[in-house]
């Protein structure tokens, strides 16, 4: 099974945490439903071009957080996540994506004033294109 | 046997007029693929030889999968799959079939249905005279027999030469499933850049005999990066994690160890507007010119 998780060595970001960020998001949104088999370790570290000492960290910080289950001689499958964890996991994404552009606009001087305006004038035209 | 790594090196030297491999100490550890990389005459192959009792070292001691030789001799090489080319060793004028026949019965773990799946997948006409293959396919022979052996080392020496793309794409996939199985070890020597960013695990660096270091595969391609500073960076190259300061385009920076060198920049209140990662047989060459400047200045 090929999983959509793109590494890509031109970010800063370590492989490990933008594997880990990638794989987190397709759960918690339920791309990968509850008792769905991974790859094995070998075949996503071959997929992704890194090494499996990169990829059994993955595995096992996901694991550690609940989301996933390994048995013995089977594999590593999706776990089952309560609801309310994937709604956290939902908000906290957002929030965490528009405090980036906030740290951007900020960076660049903008004051809050001129934030909420152009965040408003964001939404307004997202409106007309849909 | 339990055993954590599959080759321990202490000491190796080897004297072959009028190279000199060596002092050699390394580790190589089990259930992972390592990559050995480095220029023609740097003492792969000599390595690969001395693993297999087939060169012995003039000093030193070596220690394959807990065991030595040479005592163990035929257990050994039992137990490593040593991919060489069959026309070297086998009258090339038999068929496909009858080499097959010889060499199953010299091997334990031999096994008939492995031979099979991997002739069809690799599409090879068991009727055909080793000497009417073509350089190809006769890799793709010899590594059909040596995994059919079910080796728990396998060391392969430049196993793509004259592969087309769809059979070395084969080949990968049959050295990552090869490594499903816990316990199995991979040693492979290769030019080819791509082999090494798709399979390795863990990279080893040599050159003229010598090991330059044994790194994580990840681990050196995140640590090592281009930069590019604001304003001029003459006295930098004595700052912790950069290695190499581009002596035309003094904004132009090499580090060895990132996250280090952005820290200490941060510290000088000195800007990194750009950087990107470096391929790997770049950062050999920056190795080897570091190598170089240690050894003759």
């Amino acid at each position: 099974m090929r999983i959509p998780i793109r590494v890509s060595l031109d970010q800063p970001e370590p492989m490990y945490h933008q594997i880990k960020t990638q794989l987190r998001a397709l759960i918690m949104s339920g791309q990968l439903e509850q008792g769905t088999l991974l790859p094995s370790i070998r075949e996503l570290a071959n997929d992704l071009s890194c090494s499996v000492i990169t990829i059994r960290r993955v595995y096992q910080d996901l694991e550690t957080e609940g989301l996933l289950k390994t048995r013995q001689g089977t594999g590593t499958f999706v776990a089952h996540i309560e609801p309310t964890e994937k709604e956290k996991h939902k908000l906290e994404a957002v929030i965490h994506a528009m405090e980036e552009a906030i740290n951007i606009a900020r960076q660049h001087q903008y004051d809050d004033e001129e934030i909420q305006s152009l965040f408003l004038k964001c939404l307004m035209k997202r409106e007309k294109e849909d | 046997m339990t055993y954590e790594h599959s080759i321990i090196l202490r000491g190796i030297k080897k004297k072959v007029e009028p190279f000199l491999l060596g002092p050699i100490d390394l580790e190589i550890p089990s259930g992972f693929i390592t990559a050995i990389v480095g220029p023609n005459g740097s003492g792969k192959s000599t390595l690969f030889r001395m693993l297999m009792n087939l060169v012995k070292p003039d000093e030193g001691t070596l220690q394959v999968m807990g065991q030595t030789y040479p005592e163990h001799d035929v257990e050994l090489k039992d137990r490593i799959g040593y991919m060489l080319d069959s026309t070297e060793v086998i009258d090339d004028s038999l068929r496909a079939r009858q080499v097959k026949d010889f060499v199953r019965q010299f091997y334990t773990n031999w096994d008939d249905g492995e031979y099979e799946r991997l002739i069809q997948r690799f599409k090879i006409d068991e009727r055909m005279r080793l000497r009417r293959m073509s350089k190809g396919t006769q890799q793709k022979f010899a590594l059909v027999q040596v995994l059919a052996r079910r080796p728990e080392l396998l060391l392969l020496d430049e196993p793509s030469l004259g592969l087309d793309p769809l059979a070395w794409r084969d080949m990968m996939d049959e050295i990552s499933h090869y490594m499903e199985q816990p316990g199995h070890t991979v040693v492979i020597a290769t030019h080819i850049i791509e082999e090494v960013r798709r399979l390795a695990d863990y990279i080893v660096f040599m050159y003229e005999g010598q090991v330059l270091g044994m790194y994580e595969k990840d681990s050196l391609l995140e640590n090592w990066r281009e930069m590019w500073i604001e304003g001029n960076s003459a006295q930098l190259s004595a700052i912790d994690g950069i290695c190499h300061v581009d002596p035309r385009q003094p904004n132009r920076l090499i580090a060895d160890d990132y996250a280090k060198a952005s820290a200490e920049l941060k510290r000088l209140g000195i800007h990194i507007y750009q950087s990107q990662p470096i391929p790997l047989d770049e950062i050999m060459q920056y190795m080897i010119e570091k190598h170089r400047d240690s050894t003759y200045r």
